[in-house]
This record gives C-alpha cells, sequence and structure tokens, in this order.
C-alpha cells in the first residue's frame, strides 16, 4: 500500500508459449476495463502486452511469463517480466524474431522502458493512464 | 488461449486473395507466412490480403506480410492488402508500412491494377 493511497496489484503467469499471447491480451484489457481505462487506449494496450511477451518469449522461451498490473492514483502500469522455468514452447509453434517490439512499445507508451529483475532478466513496464 | 486463424483463398485470374480472420500474432502468424510463401511458390504472386476481420496485428504478422510482399515481387506480382481494421491500420502507419504496401478499401479495387 503506498503512502498516498491504495495500490492493488492484478497478475497472471502464463506458460512459455505464443499460443497464451492472446490470454494475456485479454487479461489485460479486462482490468484496464475494470479500473476505468478509456476505450480507445485498449488497443494500444492489447499491441504493448502482447510485444512485451513476445520479447520476453524471444529472448528466454523456457522461463514462463508474468503480467502484472499495478493500479496506481492515476495510472494501470504493466509490468511483463519473466516467472519461473517452466514448460517450454510446444512443438510447431515456432518463435518468430520480435525485433520490432520494444520500439512499437515506446511509440504507444511514452513511459515505457526496460529494466532488469534482481535476477537480471529483463522487464518491460509502461503505463496508461485511468479515468 | 487463442483461437484458431482462419485462411480462406479464393483465385481470381491473376490474383488470389488471402480472407484473414483472428487475430495475427506470434502464435497465429506462422500459418500465413507458410500458405503466402506456399502461393508465391507455386506461381501465384499476385496476392491481396483481406484484413477486414483481423482485430489484431503485431509485429510478427507486419514481418509476415513484408517478407510475403518481397517474395511476391521477386516473383514479378505483389501484396495488396484489403480493408485494414482501424487497429490494423495504426500499426502500419506507427511503423511507416502504409507507405509500403499497396492499400485498397475493397478486393476489385485492389486486383484491378497489373
Amino acid at each position: 500500500m503506498s503512502a498516498t493511497g491504495t495500490t492493488e496489484r492484478f497478475s497472471i503467469e502464463l506458460r512459455a508459449d505464443p499460443a497464451y499471447l492472446a490470454t494475456a491480451r485479454m487479461f489485460a484489457a479486462t482490468v484496464a476495463r475494470q479500473v476505468g481505462v478509456e476505450e480507445e487506449l485498449l488497443d494500444d494496450l492489447k499491441l504493448s502486452v502482447s510485444e512485451a511477451c513476445a520479447r520476453a518469449l524471444a529472448s528466454e522461451p523456457n522461463r514462463r511469463l508474468r503480467v502484472v498490473a499495478i493500479r496506481m492514483e492515476d495510472r494501470l502500469q504493466f509490468e511483463v517480466r519473466q516467472g519461473e522455468p517452466g514448460d517450454a514452447a510446444g512443438p510447431g509453434t515456432g518463435v518468430l524474431a520480435a525485433g520490432l517490439s520494444l520500439e512499437l512499445i515506446t511509440v504507444l507508451f511514452d513511459d515505457a522502458e526496460v529494466t532488469r529483475d534482481v535476477d537480471g532478466a529483463p522487464v518491460v513496464r509502461f503505463s496508461v493512464p485511468t479515468a | 488461449m487463442a483461437e484458431d486463424l482462419l485462411l480462406h483463398t479464393t483465385e481470381t485470374g491473376d490474383w488470389t486473395l488471402i480472407e484473414v480472420k483472428g487475430e495475427v500474432d506470434l502464435y497465429s502468424a506462422p500459418r500465413l507466412k507458410e500458405l503466402i510463401g506456399d502461393l508465391a511458390g507455386g506461381g501465384r504472386s499476385r496476392i491481396a490480403v483481406e484484413l477486414e476481420g483481423v482485430e489484431f496485428m503485431d509485429s510478427t504478422g507486419l514481418g509476415v506480410l513484408i517478407g510475403g510482399l518481397k517474395r511476391c515481387r521477386e516473383a514479378g506480382g505483389t501484396l495488396a492488402l484489403v480493408a485494414p481494421t482501424e487497429p490494423v491500420r495504426k500499426v502500419l502507419s506507427i511503423t511507416g508500412l502504409d507507405k509500403v504496401f499497396p492499400i485498397h478499401d475493397t478486393t476489385s479495387e485492389a486486383t484491378a491494377g497489373s
């Protein structure tokens, strides 16, 4: 709980499988709607979450995906990070290069950044305003 | 979990129309890539990709379309986009690819060109 108000956290952990990117997008959109993010921002949000997840899969296909949404006073912050080691992507899913991912996210969200977790794993972070 | 991407092809003269329905992302894009590759490699190098039913496309999808355009051009043809939805138009615009692809509102417009 922050000093200035209530902070809520929503999170989902998914298998390291591109088939679950749609689930990550749905999670992000559902949380965003629930906390009052404007509808016109949802397409950008889904794209950014999906790109961040694809980037995580490309860099470390053997770690599960974790998407965290943190409700702050006037913003909803998303973090896409790698979770625990888990089942690798199934056969035939094919991880294609996601070279444009970070570029797209930074164009859509001014505060987008990539940092490192305590264990050195990359974390993609960006936020959207809430109503 | 991801729903299946629906791909339907129709041949009209020199052109092949691919109707795409669903979400094009890291998971589903390989199927579209394979289809475009098979068509271009099999002599069907004038391809119109109809995107009216695509409400989401990520950079992997863009990469597939770029690769497809390149293959078609190398084979003497082209790859046009038809009726992209607003989310797809936006990602095309952000990446500047709206200036690279022929983009049309209808299939008739797309296939009218030689």
